[in-house]
C-alpha cells in the first residue's frame, strides 16, 4: 500500500477526538433504558465494566496494526488472501456504512418527536450530504477538524446534565451497591456495546496519524473520557428518575431530563440541547462513514470522489426509506449483533491470528 | 453543472423554512387545565389561556369542553378557539377531587407523554369543580401566575412539599413511595391551599390538613423551613421557625424490618407569649416541640400504615437499606410489616433581637 503523504496526516494527541467523538453520539440520549432493565441501579457499574473492555480492545487494535503494514484492509488482504480478505473486507465496509447510517436515522427520528413532526427528511438529509461531500473533500485532516469541534464546542451541555436534574435528584436509590447478580450486571454491559462502539475505526484512521506509538496514549484517554461522561450520565439518571419504570418507559432518558430546565430565556431547552447535538452526532457519522468510503477505495482503487458520491447517495437513499419506528428498531439490532460479532468477537481472534504469525516468523 | 447545482442547494435551504410556524403573538397558550367528571365515561376539561391587552391586566380566557381522552380536549377546543391552542407553556394541571378519587393516570399521561410539556409542570387537586376555581379572576398576571406562584412560593419557603409532574411520574413508579399533591379550595374570591392529597398509586384515598403539614415535610424532605406554634406544658405558646432539618433514617441491625427516623431541627424562637425567653424556658420549648413532633408525625404514620399508602417514602428507607429487596414485586407487603419509630432532637439557637 502507497504510503500516506504527510501533509495528510494528523497529529497523535488528535486520536483523543477522534476515539471520543466516535464513541460519544446519538446513543448518549436514550443509553439507559436497555442497561437499566437488566441491571437496575446497578447500571452504572455496567458502564465502568464495558469502559474496561473497551480499553483492553483499543490495545489489541494497535497490537494488530503494530504487526501489519498500514490498516485494517490491507492486514487482512495478506493474512486471508485475495478473495477471503477482501470478503471480510467488505463484511467492515458495510458496518461502518450501515453505522453512520443508524446515526443519522437516529437523529432525525428525534428530530421528529421532539421537535418537528412534519420534518421533511429528504430535504434535511439532502443538506446533510452537502455538508458531509464538503467535509469529505478536504480529506481526513478536516474530517478531524470536525472531530475537534464536534467534542469542544457542545461540551458546555455537559453542565446541563449536572445542575438541573440534580435538584430533584435521591443519591438514595443508588442503595445497596452491588444489588443485581454478576449476570444481571454483564447483560447490561452487552447492552452498552452498540453505544460505545465507534473506537474501531481507528483501524482505518491508524495510517493517517504521525507519530503513531505515541497516539496510543490518548486514545487510551479518549475512551476513559468517554467512559467517565456515560458514567456520569448513568448516575444523574438513575438518582433523578429514581424509579426503574420511568426509565423503562423513556425511549430517551437523557433527553426527558431536559425537561427539568428552566431557564429564564427559553421555555423549552430540548431545542437548544437537541439542535447542538448535531454538533456531535457530525463527527459520529463522518468518521464512521469516512471509514467506509476510505475502505472501498483501498480494496477497490476506485478515485476517491466517484467513491465519495456513490456513498452519499445510497446513504441517502438509506435515510429516507427507513423511518418507520420498527424499521429502526430492528436496525439498531442488527448493528449491535454485527458490533458483537466483528468488533467485539472478531478483533480477538484477528489479535490471536496476528500474535502466532509474529511468533512463526520470529521462528523461521 | 456547478452552478446548478449550487442553485438547487439554495433552493432547498429556502424551502427549509417550510415547517409549520408558531409564532408566539398568534397563538393561545394554554396555561392551566383542569379536569373534572364529566356525563357518562367524558372526561370535562376546562383550560385557561391568557389574553395579553395594552396597559390593563392579564385576562384569562377560559373555555370548557367534554371528551373522551385527555388530548382530544385541545383539538375539541381548537373549534371553540380564535387562534390555535398550544401546549408548550402549560404550568398548572389541575384536578377535581372526583377526578383524584378515580385515578389520574390515563390524565397524566397525556402530560407526560407530549415532548413540549415540561417536567416542572404543578400538579394540584381542588376540592369542588375545577371549572369552578378556574373561572375566578385572579391577581394581576392572570390566573396561571396566580396559581403557580401560590403553591411556588408555599414550596419553596413554607411547609409544601415539593411537587411537580417529574416527582409525582416518579413516586407513582417508584417502589417503596406514593405520591401526593397540594389541595386547593376557592374561599371567596381567592383560593387557598387546604393541605395535601394523598394517593394511592394514581388513586386520591386520603388527605391531610394544613396543621399536619410542617411534620409531613419533616418526615419526606430533608431539608425544612417552617413555622409552627406550639403549646407548652404551663400553657403558655411560643412561635418556632424551623431554619435547618435533617432525617436519618436507621435500619435495626436484628429486625431488617424496624425503622427509626431521626429529625435534628434546627430553629428560631419567633414568638413568645410571655415575655422575656430565659434559657430554662428555652429548654423547656424545646421538649414540647420534640414531643409534639413525635406525637404528630406518630400519628400521620399510623393513618398511612392504616390506608396502605406510603407518601413519605418509608418503604424507600427499607429498600435501599437491605440487599435484594428493590426486586420484590408487592413492596406494600414489606411496607405492611415495617414498625416504625421517630425520634426529634430540636435545638433553639436564636430568639430574635430581644430577650
Amino acid at each position: 500500500m502507497a504510503q500516506i503523504a504527510e501533509r495528510h496526516k494528523v497529529s497523535a494527541p488528535l486520536v483523543f477526538y477522534l476515539v471520543h467523538s466516535t464513541q460519544f453520539g446519538i446513543g448518549v440520549l436514550g443509553f439507559q433504558k436497555n442497561v437499566v432493565k437488566y441491571a437496575g441501579h446497578d447500571s452504572w457499574i455496567s458502564v465502568i465494566l464495558i469502559g474496561l473492555i473497551v480499553h483492553l480492545y483499543i490495545w489489541m487494535i494497535y497490537q494488530i496494526l503494530k504487526r501489519s503494514s498500514g490498516s485494517l484492509m490491507t492486514l487482512q488482504h495478506d493474512l486471508f488472501g485475495k478473495w477471503v480478505g477482501n470478503g471480510l473486507n467488505i463484511v467492515w465496509i458495510i458496518y461502518f456504512f450501515l453505522g453512520s447510517c443508524a446515526i443519522l436515522i437516529g437523529y432525525i427520528e428525534i428530530l421528529k418527536v421532539w421537535m418537528f413532526e412534519d420534518l421533511n427528511i429528504w430535504i434535511y438529509t439532502a443538506i446533510f450530504m452537502g455538508l458531509l461531500y464538503y467535509i469529505f473533500n478536504g480529506g481526513f485532516r478536516v474530517v478531524t477538524g470536525f472531530a475537534f469541534f464536534g467534542v469542544v464546542l457542545p461540551l458546555w451541555i455537559f453542565l446541563t446534565f449536572l445542575i438541573f436534574p440534580t435538584r430533584f435528584a435521591d443519591l438514595q436509590h443508588l442503595l445497596p451497591i452491588m444489588d443485581h447478580s454478576p449476570q444481571e450486571i454483564f447483560m447490561g454491559t452487552m447492552q452498552m456495546v452498540i453505544t460505545v462502539i465507534g473506537f474501531e475505526t481507528l483501524f482505518l484512521y491508524y495510517p493517517f496519524v504521525k507519530n503513531i506509538d505515541k497516539s496510543q496514549k490518548w486514545a487510551h484517554i479518549g475512551n476513559l473520557f468517554t467512559t467517565c461522561s456515560y458514567i456520569i450520565i448513568m448516575i444523574v439518571s438513575i438518582v433523578y428518575y429514581s424509579a426503574e419504570e420511568e426509565i423503562l418507559r423513556n425511549k430517551w432518558a437523557t433527553l426527558a431530563m431536559w425537561k427539568i430546565v428552566e431557564l429564564p430565556f427559553v421555555e423549552r431547552f430540548e431545542y437548544i440541547g437537541i439542535a447542538s447535538w448535531s454538533l456531535v452526532i457530525l463527527p459520529n457519522i463522518c468518521v464512521m462513514l469516512w471509514s467506509a468510503k476510505r475502505g472501498i477505495t483501498e480494496i477497490f482503487g476506485i478515485t476517491e470522489k466517484k467513491v465519495i458520491i456513490s456513498v452519499l447517495v445510497v446513504m441517502f437513499f438509506i435515510v429516507n426509506v427507513i423511518v418507520d419506528k420498527e424499521d429502526i428498531q430492528l436496525l439498531n439490532k442488527i448493528i449491535n449483533m454485527y458490533a458483537l460479532g466483528i468488533v467485539f468477537c472478531y478483533i480477538p481472534v484477528l489479535y490471536l491470528i496476528t500474535f502466532v504469525r509474529d511468533l512463526w516468523k520470529r521462528r523461521t | 453543472m456547478w452552478k446548478i447545482l449550487s442553485f438547487i442547494m439554495l433552493f432547498m435551504l429556502m424551502l427549509y423554512g417550510c415547517l409549520d410556524k408558531e409564532i408566539i403573538d398568534d397563538v393561545n397558550l394554554v396555561m392551566v387545565i383542569g379536569y373534572d367528571v364529566g356525563e357518562g365515561n367524558k372526561i370535562k376539561g376546562t383550560i385557561v389561556a391568557p389574553e395579553y391587552k395594552k396597559e390593563q391586566p392579564v385576562d384569562s380566557k377560559v373555555m370548557t369542553v367534554e371528551s373522551d381522552l385527555s388530548r382530544d380536549l385541545i383539538s375539541d377546543l381548537q373549534k371553540e378557539s380564535p387562534a390555535p391552542l398550544v401546549y408548550g407553556k402549560l404550568q398548572f394541571a389541575l384536578y377535581s377531587e372526583d377526578v383524584a378519587k378515580q385515578g389520574i393516570e390515563k390524565y397524566v399521561d397525556s402530560l407526560e407523554r407530549d415532548a413540549s410539556v415540561g417536567s416542572k409542570v404543578i400538579l394540584a387537586v381542588c376540592k369542588g369543580e375545577a371549572k369552578n376555581l378556574l373561572e375566578g379572576k385572579y391577581g394581576q398576571q392572570g390566573t396561571a401566575t396566580y396559581f403557580r406562584n401560590l403553591v411556588e412560593h408555599n414550596m419553596h419557603r413554607e411547609n409544601l412539599p415539593i411537587i411537580n409532574l417529574h416527582t409525582y411520574l416518579r413516586n407513582f413508579r417508584m417502589k417503596g413511595k406514593d405520591p401526593s399533591l397540594p389541595l386547593l379550595e376557592k374561599k371567596n374570591d381567592h383560593v387557598k391551599i387546604t393541605g395535601l392529597a394523598l394517593f394511592q398509586k394514581d388513586k386520591m384515598v386520603g388527605e391531610i390538613e394544613n396543621d399536619q403539614l410542617f411534620y409531613f415535610k419533616l418526615l419526606s424532605d430533608r431539608y425544612v423551613k417552617g413555622i409552627h406554634t406550639i403549646t407548652m406544658d404551663d400553657g403558655n405558646k411560643a412561635s418556632i421557625e424551623s431554619i435547618r432539618s435533617k432525617r436519618r433514617a436507621n435500619i435495626d441491625e436484628k429486625n431488617p424490618f424496624h425503622l427509626t427516623i431521626e429529625l435534628e431541627i434546627e430553629g428560631y424562637l419567633r414568638e413568645y407569649s410571655e415575655g422575656t425567653v430565659r434559657p430554662e424556658i428555652l429548654k423547656k420549648a424545646e421538649k414540647a416541640f420534640e414531643k409534639e413532633i413525635v406525637k404528630n408525625s406518630m400519628e400521620m404514620i399510623d393513618m398511612f400504615k392504616e390506608k396502605n399508602i406510603d407518601p413519605v417514602g418509608l418503604g424507600e428507607e427499607i429498600l435501599s437499606h437491605s440487599r435484594g429487596l428493590r426486586k420484590v414485586k408487592n413492596w406494600r407487603d414489606i411496607y405492611s410489616k415495617m414498625e416504625v419509630d421517630v425520634h426529634a432532637d430540636v435545638k433553639i439557637t436564636e430568639t430574635g433581637v430581644v430577650q
